[in-house]
């Protein structure tokens, strides 16, 4: 398997950010509610963090040590910036449906923690491949956590009623106290699978 | 003394260039941006108050809840009413809405444009189930729960408190003041 592919199926499995690094957490929570706000704030993460990481990994050198924290802060605050003012002049209708999300994009940790653990060390094409990696991993978790959220607290999957009324819906689910059930099943059950993944080999 | 100049000097390098594109694109965008805000509005009050034209009363006597009132006007030229925006605090913050009024004082129509509420539940303002009741009410309105004529949203009570009274401000605005314009 060539390094880029490793570097990939490491953000998607074994270093999915959520499971495993346990980043990006309060977009996880708050947007996790149904199928496509998960998802929506995944592919919108997923944009920014492989924009970010290339831009941080060509810097790399340019950025001194001491000072690369303010310095990636600037680069990320200005990459999402740029990118909110562009959807809103020219793709309303994309704006409309991920306005919410852009905001939370600055402040989700994720994009430092790659900048930091990944991008500044590494050459553009494999940092290119880490933030695809990664936003996949956060894309699908979230739409997994949107699906069960959705499924168990509205009724609905991707917003067509699937329950009958009769059925209780659970509405502690779609607040924030669901989120952390959920996550915390999912990520217990993730942890199970890839302990025993490591046994056998 | 190179250890902290050097840093010092290449993230204001940084800073320098990123205030210079975020600049430049705040220039670019700001007339597409505010074009689209206009048209946004302009969509919200047709939906409220259709085939109408528009013009903001720049003078309109507001209130805590009444942010701002246009006077509609039907395409042969007669006062079709007033859409009165409206902004009301609800369940988890803010929430902002749009009311279209005739002249006898009747709700043409209700939109929930932004709000901080439960997604679920409060969310649920936003949907045409909840809001689409409103037409065609006048007067002073309640929810059931207070005896009144609007159906709550179940488990959203103080969400559907806080829409009914942002409709009574609008009401009550148009009764008020509805005949100086």
């Amino acid at each position: 398997m060539s390094n880029n592919l490793k570097v990939l199926r490491d953000g998607i499995i074994f270093d999915n950010p959520i499971l495993i690094q346990v980043v990006g957490m309060c977009a996880t929570l708050a947007t996790s509610t149904s199928i496509i706000n998960g998802v929506g704030m995944g592919l919108s993460t997923t944009a920014v963090l492989v924009g970010s990481n290339v831009v941080i990994s060509l810097l790399r050198k340019f950025i001194p040590d001491t000072v690369r924290i303010p310095c990636f802060i600037v680069v990320i605050a200005s990459f999402v910036t740029i990118v909110q003012l562009l959807l809103q002049a020219y793709l309303p209708s994309l704006n409309d449906a991920l306005g919410l999300y852009i905001p939370l994009i600055v402040v989700n940790c994720i994009i430092l923690a790659r900048a930091e653990g990944f991008a500044s060390k590494n050459g553009p094409v494999a940092s290119f491949f880490d933030g695809l990696g990664n936003g996949l991993g956060f894309t699908i978790v979230l739409g997994v956590m949107g699906a069960i959220r959705e499924f168990l607290g509205s009724g609905t999957f991707l917003s067509a009623k699937v329950l009958p009324d009769v059925f209780p819906k659970t509405l502690l689910l779609i607040m924030a106290p669901g989120a952390f059930f959920t996550l915390g099943i999912l990520m217990a059950l993730f942890k199970h699978v890839i302990a025993k993944r490591k046994t056998a080999e | 003394m190179n250890q902290i100049s050097t840093p010092a000097i290449r993230l204001c390098v940084i800073c320098v260039v990123c205030a210079f594109l975020l600049g430049i694109c705040s220039e670019v965008t700001k007339e597409p941006i505010a074009a689209q805000t206009i048209k946004t509005q302009q969509e919200a009050m047709a939906a409220v108050l259709p085939d109408c034209t528009y013009e903001d009363i720049k003078d309109a006597k507001l209130s805590d809840n009444v942010t701002a009132v246009a006077k509609a006007t039907d395409n042969s030229g007669n006062a079709a009413g007033f859409v009165v925006s409206c902004e009301v605090s609800s369940f988890g913050g803010p929430l902002d809405m749009m009311v279209g009024v005739d002249p006898n004082g009747t709700i043409t129509g209700l939109r929930v444009l932004s709000h901080s509420d439960t997604p679920g539940l409060g969310a649920r303002s936003t949907e045409p189930e909840f809001y689409g009741q409103f037409n065609g009410m006048s007067g002073t309105l309640a929810v059931d729960k207070d005896g009144g004529q609007v159906k709550a949203i179940t488990s959203a009570t103080i969400t559907s408190r806080a829409v009914t009274s942002g409709a009574n401000a609008a009401l009550q605005w148009v009764s008020e003041n509805g005949g100086a314009y």
